[in-house]
């Protein structure tokens, strides 16, 4: 069975960019395009990873984030912040929150980005 | 001057009254004295010899009137022999007060008696009367004689064998000499006294105009500094009035004693509420989300006498009267006194609304920058690699010289929006990291792991020069930062076929990181700029370069956060060494094993 990789990116550039990245690549995905529906789509598909964009409409990631970590039935998910964000005291505060991994999307390649969550995937 | 004058006149005034009544009791006292002195030794004098006479011419016995005939011609020899008394008038009295010798011989025989006859009976002791003391005898004088000057003396007449006196002579002698000697002596006295309290009036006067000219001067020189003082404290109030920080005062009893208008404008209470009052009321910290801030760093800085600040990026509040949270910057520093106690503290505090709305705006621009036109840049990059590692199907030749020169447009434009919003967070004070112990050799290992296929690229030999480094205190994602961004340089600006070293220095305090290149050489002058925001150097050699001008202002910004220096060292086309440094850490542990 293959791994569920969830896309959250209020950008359907992106969404479409890595929804194609990863299929191509044998992967199983998901994509929500705001918070709302991230929350959703994370209960209802339990996918085993999911890139989490944080300036995203409705719920902001940081806070999708949030309550996926205080909800006993989805708190394991792996979530990686998937982010234009580069400062410092929004990592701090993903880390805290929870999150297994920050990419910081100017700084990554796709290359980077791919192996990443396939290293989260097999840890 | 007035005061001068008032104050001589006062002097002048109350010093002659006061030396005439100085004067009148003293010449009074000594007058009295003097003459009541003359009086007893004339009387002393006038008992002895008559004493000493009578015991010549009279016989020892009792004295009785029939004795008068007996011994008459003895009174009269005694009389005689005391004339050179000048006795006017004699009369010898015996134990009953009769009269038995008097030169008025109408008064022999009778009876006389008055205080000083018994008093010199009872005591055998001389007593004398002034004439004229409430004496009825004599008040028939003539004026003549009431002109003059008497004395009454009556002088016992005892003998050896005798206890108590025989009999009482009472001499009346003129003593107006005595008395006009004494009126001399009193007239010198009243001079002597006049002269001397006149020279001590003069040098009491002489002491008063020293000392009231040096009072006046103190007086002068007292309305000065009260003046002074004035238009000091009118300065004061003018500059707390107009000063656009708010300012408090509390003592070491934790009382309010001053608070400035703009402070009453941050927290809507007025200095009528607060003053004399504690301050904990008054100066209620907050942080951001309106809970009391655990540090009670007032209580600390009374305590301790620590001078503390904090900024509004510090979130640090003050809750004003209606509960409301106002952002504010906070210098506390304490007022010490002269033996190096704390006397209390004052307060400066700077609304930071405003600061709070620009960061606000500044947050937002930089979200949006990042939003808007990152995550495009970072799309097409995403595409372009995928079209580039052949994932969208194959490429010839052009195409796929094509999209590479997009991707390394696409490239510099991702990395101009992360340099300019890492400029726009260092300058809004935003950079923020935290610092740990790293090892700084496995951070260049991975670098040069990294860099290696630029390098290769252009033939450049990436060499690195281990050393035994210790630990640093740094950020080890900044120290990438910095490192990249220098290799980075170092290979862009070094011609092909050249080396590129990176090598430590260890120094007591720090580790000296340098990253030497045998390139194209910075001058002189292009060094004075190198680390300012957008500086490109633009000659023949790097027009073909490109970037962004913010890497080394980024990298400057870095080092410095971290307590560090950064410096260059160039000759021109012999090669550039940019050189920083980190603060060693105080772990044993080595960097490199």
């Amino acid at each position: 069975m293959s791994y569920k990789v969830m896309i959250a990116d209020d950008d359907p550039n992106i969404c479409r960019l890595y929804e194609s990245a990863f299929t191509s690549r044998g992967y199983t995905t998901i994509v929500a395009q705001n918070g709302e529906e991230t929350l959703v789509l994370i209960e209802k598909e339990k996918p085993d990873v999911v890139l989490l964009d944080i300036m995203m409409p409705s719920i902001h990631g940081l806070q999708v984030l949030d309550i996926v970590k205080s909800d006993p039935k989805i708190k394991d998910t792996k979530i990686i912040m998937f982010t234009a964000l580069s400062d410092e005291k929004t990592k701090m505060e993903a880390k805290e929150l929870g999150a297994i991994d920050y990419i910081v999307k100017s700084e990554s390649s796709m290359g980077d980005i791919l192996s990443k969550v396939q290293k989260v995937l097999t840890k | 001057m007035q005061l001068k004058i008032n104050l001589t006149k006062k002097f002048v005034i109350s010093s002659i009254l006061a030396f005439l009544v100085i004067g009148s009791i003293l010449s009074y006292i000594v007058s009295f004295q003097l003459k009541e002195k003359l009086i007893t030794n004339k009387k002393n004098e006038i008992a002895m010899h008559v004493a000493d006479h009578a015991k010549i011419y009279l016989p020892q016995k009792s004295f009785t009137k029939p004795d008068l005939l007996k011994y008459g011609a003895d009174f009269e020899e005694l009389l005689r022999a005391i004339g050179y008394l000048h006795a006017e008038k004699i009369k010898f009295y015996d134990k009953t007060g009769a009269i038995i010798y008097s030169d008025e011989l109408e008064l022999v025989g009778q009876n006389h008696t008055n205080s000083e006859l018994d008093e010199t009976f009872k005591t055998g002791l001389p007593v004398a009367a002034q004439v004229g003391e409430g004496k009825e005898e004599h008040k028939s004088r003539s004026n003549k004689e009431k002109d003059s000057k008497h004395i009454e003396i009556y002088l016992p007449v005892t003998y050896e064998n005798f206890s108590s006196p025989s009999g009482v002579i009472e001499v009346y002698i003129d003593i107006t000499d005595l008395f006009v000697s004494i009126s001399e002596i009193q007239k010198t006295i009243w001079l002597t006294i006049s002269l001397s309290l006149l020279f001590l009036f003069v040098i009491l006067y002489w002491i008063f105009k020293k000392a009231s000219n040096t009072i006046l001067e103190k007086n002068r020189a007292l309305k000065e500094v009260t003046k002074t003082l004035s238009l000091a404290q009118d300065q004061d109030e003018a500059i707390l009035e107009s000063m656009e920080e708010g300012l408090i005062v509390i003592n070491k009893n934790n009382q309010i004693l001053l608070y400035n208008p703009k402070v009453e404008v941050i927290t809507k209470y007025s200095s009528q509420d607060v003053l004399f009052r504690h301050y904990k009321n008054f100066i209620d910290l907050r942080d951001k989300d309106g809970k009391k801030i655990k540090e009670n760093i007032i209580k600390n800085a009374l305590e301790k006498g620590l001078v503390i600040r904090k900024s509004y990026k510090d979130n640090i509040n003050v809750k004003d009267r209606y509960g409301k949270l106002i952002p504010i910057a906070l210098t506390i520093a304490p007022i010490i006194g002269k033996k190096a106690n704390i006397r209390g503290l004052v307060f400066t505090i700077h609304d930071s609304r405003t600061e709070k709305e620009l960061d606000n705006v500044r947050d937002e621009f930089v979200y949006i920058v990042a939003h808007e036109l990152g995550n495009p840049i970072f799309a097409v990059n995403g595409y372009l690699s995928m079209a580039l590692d052949g994932s969208l199907g194959k490429l010839n030749g052009k195409l796929k010289e094509s999209i590479t020169s997009a991707k390394t447009v696409n490239d510099q434009l991702s990395t101009l929006v992360s340099d300019l919003l890492e400029v726009i967070r260092s300058e809004s004070g935003h950079m923020q990291f935290e610092t740990e112990n790293i090892n700084i050799g496995d951070v260049i290992l991975e670098i040069i792991k990294n860099s290696s296929y630029k390098a290769k690229k252009k033939k450049i030999k990436l060499e690195y020069i281990e050393k035994d480094i210790p630990l640093v205190i740094a950020n080890q994602d900044k120290v990438k930062e910095i490192i990249t961004n220098l290799v980075d340089n170092a290979i862009k600006y070094s011609p092909e076929k050249t080396n590129i070293k990176i090598s430590h220095e260890i120094l007591k305090e720090g580790v000296v990181t340098h990253v030497k290149d045998t390139g194209f050489g910075i001058s002189e002058k292009e060094r004075e700029n190198l680390f300012e925001k957008f500086y490109r150097i633009r000659n023949d050699e790097t027009k073909h370069i490109s970037g962004t001008g913010l890497g080394l202002f980024i990298v400057k910004t870095l080092v410095e956060k971290m307590n560090g220096e950064i410096w260059v060292d160039s000759k021109k086309d012999k090669g550039t060494t940019f050189s920083f440094t980190l603060k060693r850490s105080n772990k044993k542990e080595k960097g490199n094993k």
